[in-house]
């Protein structure tokens, strides 16, 4: 894998999924859930198809949350089509708002990206929607997928990304699944492009979340209590910050038991003066 | 650069709300009904909204002027706070906001005149008493003040009161409304300071020191008073060479006469609050040193803080009357959370 690349992708429909999974090489993931999985080689990206509504939409993201193993530092995205009273058929909206028709309650995916897409609201409904109004976009799934994805990870790194498929110009009935996925397949460079950056903020956030190699090696030659466990992972962190000249492993490797790890490791940094002059 | 700007149902038809906007033409608007709902929610990441924070226009229904925490202040017999804004343009890894909040968006409250009824009130409640008033805990005092006009808005009002103090803390270099206005004596113009080198690594996107030292420098020769504020003190190797140069540099470009006071307080945190901003920047090098915890304060030791503390006072007597120096060390847990 990639390291620390972990995007996560839900979409309702399966033509919303094809030029995704062409465009990152994913392949179907043989099991016997609920939802069909898919993912890319190097197992940084993978894509279930959720189905359509809200219900769906959260149950599926948390599914796959749970299949592929995915890290606190996962970025998520639903792609999708939506309805739009004003929006031009085809362009890609980024989601910046959502409300949720029937509880009335709203959402703020704050992204953090530099993106020159237009920006729009969007109205997640239980029935599709056709009383285009105040220039919303409409889905049926983005506020349940924007719910649990931002438990699962953080609002800054869920996106939602609406592509206008139908409109008071453009009947609804008339959207068959070629159309779907010629909307999606049309827009897929900029989906990348936006996804591209937000894989750099995944990978710094695996930085700062994921424990080091010398943490578990250490781990797993002493016993530690849950406490000593805590105090150790403190104290591996402080390592790394103060870029000792010492491999921690060598450094600790004489210890006879876990508090005489603490205990040095402590003594050690509790010593450390900043160079702040080197900093 | 704010490309979004959240506004409160409520004051979008504010006159403050309104020049804002006009300001921010290109960013995107988004309609909200109370700030509590995008500010400080659950799943927010302080680290990365840091990178592209929006801007959130509100309004303060409650607590707009706070009771300092005890041991804080420059020589009053009651001091208060108010933050006419939550969260900072810079990013100093020090910062106790960074602990305090989830999210890292700038919450302007533009109703100032509510800020201003309060602190009249205040006024005529201690009508015989030295009172000083903070501003900039929570915020810095002027780092957005060209897009806020904050200090602008209320340096009249204090005009009024020449026995009440008003103090601006600040690392902005940004002193427009101080520029064109003449002197208030009542007010002071504090800049927080350390040593270059450790600015250079703690103070993100803060001016350099020496353009801060400047900038009092300019103050002062226009006849504001100025206040070097040296908190927090921040340990390391050389620490002392390193705060010797420091004081040189400010004492000896900063004319005398003007220096209302000078202050110094130690780096504290409380546990809770240092295991946040623990958790946000673990690599950060400030927190990988001797900082024990000792009755819920996370701090360097008693013997270092002590040792930094005589040494700040002593170089200062050098300089300045011991009358204006002033420790501050107010109990880390009340940070925020003093309600009058």
């Amino acid at each position: 894998m990639a390291k620390g690349i972990a995007i996560r992708w839900v979409v309702a429909l399966e033509p919303e999924s094809i030029a995704i999974r062409k465009k990152y090489h994913m392949t179907r993931v043989f099991h016997s859930g609920p939802y069909p999985v898919f993912k890319d080689e190097a197992d940084c990206h993978w894509l279930t198809i959720s189905g359509v509504g809200r219900v769906h939409a959260a149950a599926a993201t948390m599914y796959l949350h749970l299949v592929s193993g995915a890290p606190p530092w996962a970025g998520w995205v639903n792609v999708g089509i939506a309805g739009h009273g004003a929006g031009t058929y085809g362009t890609l909206y980024l989601v910046d708002k959502i409300i949720e028709q029937s509880t009335g309650r709203s959402g703020y995916p704050g992204h953090v990206l530099s993106s020159t897409l237009a920006r729009g609201s969007l109205m997640t409904v239980d029935k599709p929607e056709t009383n285009y109004r105040n220039n919303l976009l409409f889905d049926m799934e983005g506020s349940a997928f924007f719910e649990i994805a931002s438990r699962l990870s953080c609002q800054q790194l869920v996106l939602v990304l609406k592509i206008v498929s139908d409109g008071p110009n453009v009947d609804i009935a008339e959207l068959t699944k070629q159309i779907i996925s010629n909307l999606v397949s049309d827009r897929i460079s900029e989906i990348f492009n936006l996804v591209g950056k937000m894989e750099m903020l995944v990978e710094k956030e695996c930085d700062r979340l994921e424990l080091p190699v010398a943490y578990y090696a250490i781990k797993k030659k002493w016993y530690f209590s849950q406490s000593q466990e805590y105090q150790l992972m403190h104290l591996v962190k402080r390592w790394q910050a103060t870029a000792q000249n010492k491999e921690l492993m060598s450094y600790v490797g004489e210890c006879k038991d876990a508090t005489s790890v603490v205990q040095k490791l402590s003594i050690k940094l509790d010593n450390h003066e900043v160079d702040w002059a080197k900093v | 650069m704010i490309d979004t700007i959240y506004i409160e149902e409520d004051v979008k038809d504010h006159s403050r709300t309104r020049s804002i906007l006009d300001r921010f033409s290109k960013a995107r608007h988004i309609s909200i009904e109370r700030y509590g709902e995008v500010f400080n929610r659950r799943s927010q990441n302080f680290r990365l909204q840091k990178l592209k924070p929006a801007l959130i226009l509100a309004r303060k229904h409650a607590g707009h002027i706070l009771c300092a925490p005890e041991g804080f202040g420059i020589g009053s017999r009651k001091n208060f706070y108010f933050a006419h804004m939550f969260n900072c343009l810079y990013d100093c890894r020090y910062c106790f906001l960074q602990g305090m909040y989830t999210s890292a968006y700038y919450v302007l409250f533009v109703n100032f005149e509510s800020f201003v009824e309060q602190i009249y009130n205040l006024i005529r409640q201690h009508p015989n008493e030295s009172l000083t008033f903070f501003s900039g805990y929570d915020c810095d005092s002027l780092a957005l003040e060209n897009i806020t006009g904050f200090a602008e808005y209320v340096l009249p009002v204090f005009k009024k009161f020449p026995s009440v103090l008003i103090e601006f803390r600040t690392k902005s270099i940004q002193i427009q409304p101080f520029d064109e206005i003449p002197p208030i004596d009542n007010c002071v113009i504090a800049f927080s300071l350390m040593p270059e080198v450790m600015s250079k690594a703690l103070d993100h996107k803060a001016p350099p020191i020496k353009n801060r030292i400047e900038a009092m420098k300019t103050l002062a020769e226009k006849g504001w008073k100025v206040g070097p504020r040296f908190d927090p003190l921040i340990h390391g190797k050389n620490w002392k060479t390193h705060y010797q140069e420091l004081f040189d540099q400010v004492f000896t470009t900063v004319p005398n006469y003007a220096i209302h006071s000078v202050s110094h307080g130690p780096l504290r945190f409380p546990l809770a609050m240092f295991k946040d901003i623990f958790k946000l920047y673990p690599e950060e090098q400030l927190f990988s040193g001797p900082l024990p915890q000792r009755d819920g304060i996370v701090a360097y030791k008693s013997e270092i803080e002590e040792e930094m503390t005589a040494f700040c006072h002593k170089n200062f007597t050098k300089f300045v009357s011991d009358t204006i120096i002033f420790q501050c060390t107010p109990e880390a847990q009340a940070i925020g959370r003093n309600k009058l």
